[in-house]
């Protein structure tokens, strides 16, 4: 039996060879899937736990517990670290990841101190930390261990913190009257010394030194016995385990969120700052997971319907054979059998290729950083999963059914049957008989209708990250599936038009052609809907994702203003005056001349210092913004600086500028801010600003009144729109959109009128440098900047996200599987087209019919044919752009911004298309005269014979 | 008797090397204008080659075919496609009709393929006719049994009024009677439409419905 049907196999070698390089496709398609799944999974849970270290400042990933015990429960140091211990054998024994470090800290309270320096009084704590020593230096004095005191004194240690906040001095001696000893005595402490961590880069120090604000530091035995002895009835405590979040992955975050709610709802003591994070993820987690499907379902569809129509082909070359075999006696179930072993075989073979493909597929779809753009780049979070052999297996056995199932159909018939059968007669499919075809248009475009009338709601459910309906993402391929049938429809009656008019008028040869074409018209239906469905698709993917790059990146350019964006730390002196009581604040302006030599260096081409201030109050005839954000700007430097897309405002923006430059108490206002408060351009306004000082931030420091010499829409780093949580739990939309109003003004006159507040520093960089040499620059300088943007990075950043990544790879993915597929399913079909009918082309030739009459027929019948598939598919796929591109970047780019969403189209994607199709059609061209030269007109006849 | 067909000395051989199989062997003969010629001879005989070399189907490796007075080998592609379609009519053992067209179609392709000036569907009807297909000509031909395809067959080589109709095993798929029927209707049609009908055939039974019969055994002429 094996060796008949591998024998079957080997006589159709290409048809079953196109058939497995569709086979390996799906399989590599569907083994890629969880491949490509966890890869970006980890890649976000990485992410996450990276921005939350970066956020906060702190390690992203601990656990611990917090409260007190009773002393007379655990007397000592030991007894307490042993119950905790219990605690964390618990929580590791489920949530299994290494302790990178842990920090334990006890305290007791200590009540007012009375220094023995006279007439000082302090209100500090008594704390003990774990293993402490062994992370600190002494800054002054000694060391706990080296610490040497009178009987009845103990020594502590206190951090710079607390010595600059108390004024404290080593060898200060602190008594507490509200703690004595067993004798009536008040506890007292000396200082021995000030320490401060030892490196910054110790992971112990989860709770910096600094976070332990009103404690003072004293050994495991001073502890001990002041827990014994000095009548504390609670001593307080805090663990923390650092956890090594890097064992945290896709396969086990869930997991540990559950046990960590578990934890919570156990224990109202327990803490730990990653629920957070991994909450986040699985959200993040299920819309990757959606997307995947979603960008993957249409390009599945398309390798099952060109696998089925490989299928077919061969069945239908086989139909005689199945009829004999039929009428020897073979049961249908027998015949079936047969084709599902070959089906067996051929799934087989595709899945050790499939998994390669598949695995090489998920490496170069991780690798991308844009459509069809494939960088270097670490994709070592994207590794092989067992689940891939499952995916590729279920890949298989679908396929296998797909090969099977019309040979069910097609086993029904016996010899006898079959050549009785009439394969020509008028046969309208189902589809075209039930409007199937009108219906789907109409369905999709109700859900674009609907999605569309939507588009606000949906937007801030996006926002709020809440699932994303997968239909936004499926419906361009269902429209352009329904359209394709309609497409047919419409060409078949075109096709009809054509024939009954031009009847009379053709020759012998169009006659027989247009015969052919309106008789068979649905057996080359399947490859017009798949060149449709191929094209279009290929060109809604290319221009979907090229859409959605690029206007993220001019985003996040428009957002940015400038290359570079940053702020040194400023440091703010308030005093007391003498004379009027009143506080006084100067910030101390670092050295900006010193960054003309970025200029010099040629790294930078300009640059300029802008004041922001997100808190101003704007009011004219009596109305009033509050919050609105001030820039103060050199206008000449601003100018050269910061960037603007053309045509975001009416005007050139250097307009603005130069009416700003002109009048020293003017400002530029948005659009928005301009309507809200009713002024045109000339109209006076008044804008306030608020004390820097934090106890003072609801006092105004001055207001100024301004002209409006010019209302814009757009400027550099002027975002229209923010979005805030409503905090309201239960309400429906958690998220609201708010309007941001700008106000411009000169840099000179907010300064003279509001004193000098921190700048940000605008560059603009040269064109080979980049954003990590300024970095490099200011590193040099030990500057730390206090906040840094740049544009570039943000690109870079917004490129590797894992929600761009799974777009562009899996639309790259995409894209060139419809352009393999859509070759081979041509050409094998041209081929077939060609085989099947060579009987029919030797009964012409014998009848006298020349070469050219046979050439003209076939080129006739594909242009109704593949031609105008061609044709209607860039169309469909140029319609479906149009209509859909917009919708689904909402899914991108879910925030309303001065720059509406533009849809890019690349000639480059075009050309690539076109050449592939150019060339298919050019090598079937060739392939018919080879054949059609070789064809012996006898030869051919005798085909017919048997 | 005018000479519609003759050949002289006719040679055919198919393959190269050791598996070259001399196919005609020096095959000379005349047939005559509007005589029913039949070639006999078993199966593997060469008389299905005979029959494409003196259709212009295929070429002779050597030795001269003439059809009514003319050397047909020395005819360029476009004169044979020509005459293929002006002057000659088919019929295939393997019925060989176009399978997209209803009966009609198939004989009304042969008619604007030869070019046919008159009133075509009047003809079309009246072939048909002839063949007794006047009630099933809007059929499908798979619609149609083996018998009635191949009257279709005949009723599509004979349309356009060819001077020769070749047949090759014209009764070879048909049973007894129907085979039968079709040699009634060669002769009719010999008879009243005045064609030149050369058919082959294994059939003992169908001999003598022939003007002329030439036997033909391992690519040789034997009478």
């Amino acid at each position: 039996m094996f060796r008949f049907v591998w024998h079957k196999i080997k006589n159709k070698k290409w048809l079953n060879l196109c058939l497995l390089v569709g086979v390996s496709l799906l399989i590599a398609l569907f083994a890629c899937h969880p491949m490509f799944e966890k890869g970006a999974n980890n890649q976000v849970l990485e992410t996450e736990f990276l921005s939350y270290a970066e956020e906060k400042n702190e390690f992203p990933a601990t656990m611990g517990r917090v409260g007190s015990y009773d002393i007379s429960e655990y007397p000592t140091v030991q007894s307490l670290h042993q119950r905790l211990q219990q605690y964390i054998e618990k929580w590791t024994s489920y949530v299994r990841l290494d302790v990178v470090e842990k920090q334990e800290y006890f305290s007791l309270s200590g009540g007012n101190a009375d220094s023995s320096l006279g007439g000082k009084n302090y209100y500090l704590g008594i704390g003990f930390l774990t293993d402490m020593e062994e992370h600190i230096q002494m800054v002054r004095g000694k060391s706990l261990s080296e610490a040497e005191t009178e009987s009845g004194i103990f020594p502590c240690i206190i951090s710079e913190k607390v010595m600059d906040a108390y004024g404290l001095v080593v060898g200060e001696r602190l008594s507490f009257p509200y703690v004595l000893g067993s004798s009536g005595e008040p506890l007292q402490l000396e200082i021995a010394g000030v320490c401060k961590e030892s490196s910054n880069q110790d992971a112990y120090w989860y709770h910096e030194l600094s976070y332990y604000e009103k404690q003072v530091f004293v050994s495991e035995e001073t502890f001990d016995i002041l827990m014994e002895k000095y009548g504390h009835e609670k001593v307080s405590y805090e663990e923390n385990l650092l956890l090594d979040y890097t064992g945290m992955n896709s396969d086990n975050a869930s997991l540990y969120a559950d046990y960590i709610r578990q934890f919570h709802e156990a224990d109202a003591a327990f803490t730990e700052n990653f629920l957070e994070t991994l909450e986040n993820f699985e959200t993040e987690k299920r819309t990757i997971q959606m997307m995947l499907w979603a960008l993957e379902l249409p390009c599945v569809v398309l390798l099952l319907l060109f696998i089925y129509m490989v299928s077919s082909q061969i069945l239908t070359s086989e139909e005689g054979e199945i009829a004999v075999l039929r009428s020897r006696g073979a049961t249908r179930l027998q015949t079936v059998r047969l084709y599902f072993y070959q089906s067996g075989i051929i799934s087989g073979i595709g899945l050790g290729t499939g998994l390669f493909l598949g695995y090489g597929m998920c490496k170069c779809a991780a690798s991308t950083d844009a459509f069809l753009r494939f960088v270097k780049k670490e994709v070592s979070l994207y590794r092989f999963h067992w689940e891939m052999l499952l995916y590729g297996l279920a890949a298989g056995v679908i396929a296998m059914l797909f090969m099977t199932i019309p040979v069910w159909k097609r086993s029904k018939v016996t010899i006898v049957e079959q050549k009785g059968k009439n394969i020509y007669v008028k046969h309208i499919p189902f589809w075209e008989r039930s409007f199937l075809d009108i219906l789907l248009v109409a369905l999709s475009g109700y859900f674009l209708y609907n999605f569309n009338k939507q588009k606000d709601t949906l937007a801030l459910s996006i926002i709020a990250q809440e699932s994303i309906d997968p239909i936004i993402l499926l419906n361009s391929s269902l429209f352009i599936f329904a359209v394709g049938l309609l497409f047919l429809r419409l060409c078949r009656y075109l096709v009809l038009l054509v024939s009954r008019v031009g009847k009379k008028y053709w020759g012998p040869s169009m006659f027989a052609s247009f015969l052919q074409l309106q008789r068979t018209f649905y057996r080359q239906g399947f490859l017009i809907i798949f060149l449709i469905m191929t094209i279009a698709g290929g060109i809604f993917d290319a221009n979907m994702a090229r859409t959605m790059n690029n206007n993220m990146e001019e985003r996040i350019a428009y957002n940015s203003g400038a290359d570079v964006q940053f702020m040194e730390n400023w440091k703010l002196q308030i005093a007391k005056s003498k004379t009027d009581e009143k506080y006084r604040w100067e910030y101390t302006e670092p050295d900006y001349g010193s960054y003309s030599t970025l200029i010099e260096e040629g790294l930078c081409e300009s640059m300029t210092r802008v004041i922001e201030d997100d808190n101003v109050e704007l009011s004219a005839e009596g109305k009033i913004i509050t919050g609105a954000n001030l820039m103060a700007i050199h206008t000449r430097e601003f100018g050269e600086t910061a960037e603007l897309m053309d045509g975001l405002n009416d005007t050139h923006w250097f307009h603005a500028l130069n009416a700003l430059a002109a009048d020293p108490d003017g400002v530029i206002l948005s659009q928005n801010a301009a309507d809200a408060l009713g002024v045109k351009v000339g109209d006076t306004i008044s804008y306030s600003r608020y004390h820097p000082i934090k106890s003072r931030e609801n006092e105004k420091m001055g207001t100024e009144s301004a002209t409006v010499c010019a209302i814009v829409d757009s400027f550099p780093g002027y975002e229209r729109y923010r979005y805030e949580e409503k905090g309201e739990e239960n309400e429906k939309e958690k998220i609201e959109e708010q309007e941001n109003y700008l106000i411009v003004a000169n840099y000179a006159t907010v300064v003279s009128e509001f004193q000098l507040t921190p700048y940000h520093i605008w560059m603009r960089l040269s064109k080979n440098a980049t954003s990590e040499e300024i970095m490099e620059y200011l590193r040099k300088q030990e500057i730390e900047p206090l906040e840094w943007q740049s544009a570039q990075e943000q690109i870079t950043q917004n490129r590797n996200s894992a929600m761009v990544q799974v777009t562009n790879g899996m639309f790259t993915l995409s894209f060139v599987i419809s352009l393999v597929i859509c070759s081979v399913g041509f050409l094998i079909y041209w081929i077939m087209s060609i085989k099947n009918r060579e009987l029919l082309f030797g009964i012409y030739r014998a009848m006298g019919m020349s070469m050219r009459e046979i050439y003209g027929m076939l080129i006739n019948e594909q242009i109704f044919s593949s031609i105008l598939a061609i044709l209607a598919g860039g169309g469909i796929g140029a319609l479906s752009t149009w209509l859909f591109v917009r919708l689904m970047a909402l899914v991108y780019l879910p925030k309303k911004h001065n720059i509406p969403i533009h849809i890019y189209i690349y000639a480059s994607d075009l050309v690539k298309l076109a050449v592939v199709v150019l060339a298919v059609v050019f090598l079937c061209y060739v392939i018919l005269c080879v054949l059609l030269r070789k064809m012996k007109i006898a030869q051919a006849l005798r085909l017919g014979e048997d | 008797m005018d000479i519609a067909i003759h050949t002289s000395r006719v040679n055919k051989y198919f393959g190269t090397g050791n598996g070259r199989v001399h196919a005609l062997k020096n095959v000379s003969l005349d047939i005559g204008a509007g005589t029913l010629t039949i070639l006999k001879g078993r199966s593997g005989s060469g008389k299905t080659t005979l029959l494409n070399v003196l259709s212009a189907l295929d070429m002779p490796d050597d030795g001269i075919v003439e059809f009514l007075g003319e050397d047909i080998h020395s005819f360029s592609e476009r004169k044979k496609e020509k005459l293929r379609r002006y002057q000659m009519g088919f019929v295939f053992q393997s019925i060989a009709l176009i399978p997209v067209m209803t009966a009609f179609e198939n004989v009304d392709f042969a008619l604007r393929l030869a070019g046919y000036e008159e009133d075509r569907k009047k003809r079309v009807n009246e072939v048909l006719g002839r063949v007794g297909l006047s009630k099933r000509m809007e059929h499908m031909v798979n619609q149609l049994s083996g018998g009635e395809q191949q009257r279709v067959a005949i009723a599509r080589a004979v349309a356009h009024k060819p001077k020769v109709v070749f047949a090759d095993e014209p009764t070879g798929a048909l049973d007894t009677a129907s085979g039968l029927a079709v040699m009634q209707l060669f002769r009719e049609l010999v008879e009243a439409e005045g064609i030149t009908i050369v058919m082959t055939t294994h059939d003992p039974n169908l001999m003598e419905l022939g003007d002329a019969v030439y036997e033909i055994a391992d690519g040789r002429l034997v009478k």
